[in-house]
């Protein structure tokens, strides 16, 4: 995995106050390996709370709190939920 | 302000004026056909084309705003822009009076972001477009907003009447308003 831990902890801190204490945030794609390429940051978030029609306006507050402390870069947010993109994800990624 | 200069910053703002009205009109009718965010699965064509209308025109104006207005109208400023980046450019704008927030601006630019997302469609990122109705209501306003007396004297600078006078019709705080009621 190619996050320093301040940076993880950046993501978590930052997920768990827009989506709830219990999220949990998978690390997949390019940076969930330790090959060196890509700088895309693909995180997949299990919210704690259900569905409340306030998804999108936790995910841009989500994304403006990371951009804030990691810099402007790619982020990728995918929520979980039944698609097969979300088990390629869980079995491909790393849990944080 | 250079012959050029002048002409980018009109056409620049032609086509975001073309952009707002088509995308106006969308959220319009949109709101017309009272869909909710439980609706997603049951879209009838015209529903489809109504929120490709929107993510399309929506896309634009955030794109041409960024790219082409922004600049135009910070040179017509005579700020110094050449080396700056994106978010300094949106502070400046903001300091200058032209934008209520900068954070706001890039608030509503991840929300473009999501129109352009790689992953597989879903029942869920349709109703991205039902979502970004609220947010763009909750916000308060959609588009670039400025008090008339600071965009008249930029415009005035820039020796071109004509876009003046179309300013000071578009950049009113009450239209914003009203726009947003409308997407209750």
């Amino acid at each position: 995995m190619r996050l320093t831990p301040k940076q993880i902890e950046t993501i978590l801190s930052a997920a768990r106050i827009v989506f709830g204490q219990e999220t949990e945030v998978w690390l997949f794609g390019s940076r969930a390996d330790d090959t060196p390429r890509g700088g895309d940051i693909d995180l997949l978030i299990h919210p704690a709370h259900p569905a409340d029609g306030q998804t999108l306006a936790r995910k841009i507050r989500f994304l403006g709190l990371l951009e804030r402390d990691l810099g402007e870069r790619k982020i990728d947010i995918m929520p979980g939920d039944q698609r097969p993109i979300v088990q390629i994800a869980h079995e491909t990624g790393v849990k944080l | 302000m250079t012959a050029p200069e002048i002409h980018a910053l009109q056409h620049a703002y032609t086509a975001c004026l073309t952009h707002e009205e088509v995308l106006r009109e969308a959220l319009h009718d949109l709101n017309q056909r009272g869909l909710t965010a439980a609706d997603p699965e049951r879209l009838s064509k015209e529903d489809r084309r109504l929120l490709d209308q929107f993510a399309y025109r929506y896309t634009r104006l955030q794109d041409d705003m960024g790219a082409r207005f922004m600049p135009a109208a910070l040179r017509a400023m005579d700020e110094e822009i050449a080396a700056m980046p994106m978010v300094d450019r949106l502070n400046r704008l903001e300091q200058l009076g032209w934008l209520p927030s900068a954070e706001g601006w890039l608030d509503l630019r991840r929300i473009r972001n999501e129109f352009a997302h790689d992953y597989p469609e879903t029942p869920q990122e349709r109703s991205i477009a039902y979502s970004s109705r609220s947010l763009l209501h909750a916000r308060g306003w959609v588009f670039w907003t400025t008090s008339p007396g600071r965009s008249g004297s930029a415009f005035r600078k820039c020796g071109s009447s004509q876009i003046r006078a179309k300013s000071n019709g578009l950049h009113q705080h009450k239209n914003v308003t009203k726009i947003s009621d409308n997407f209750r």
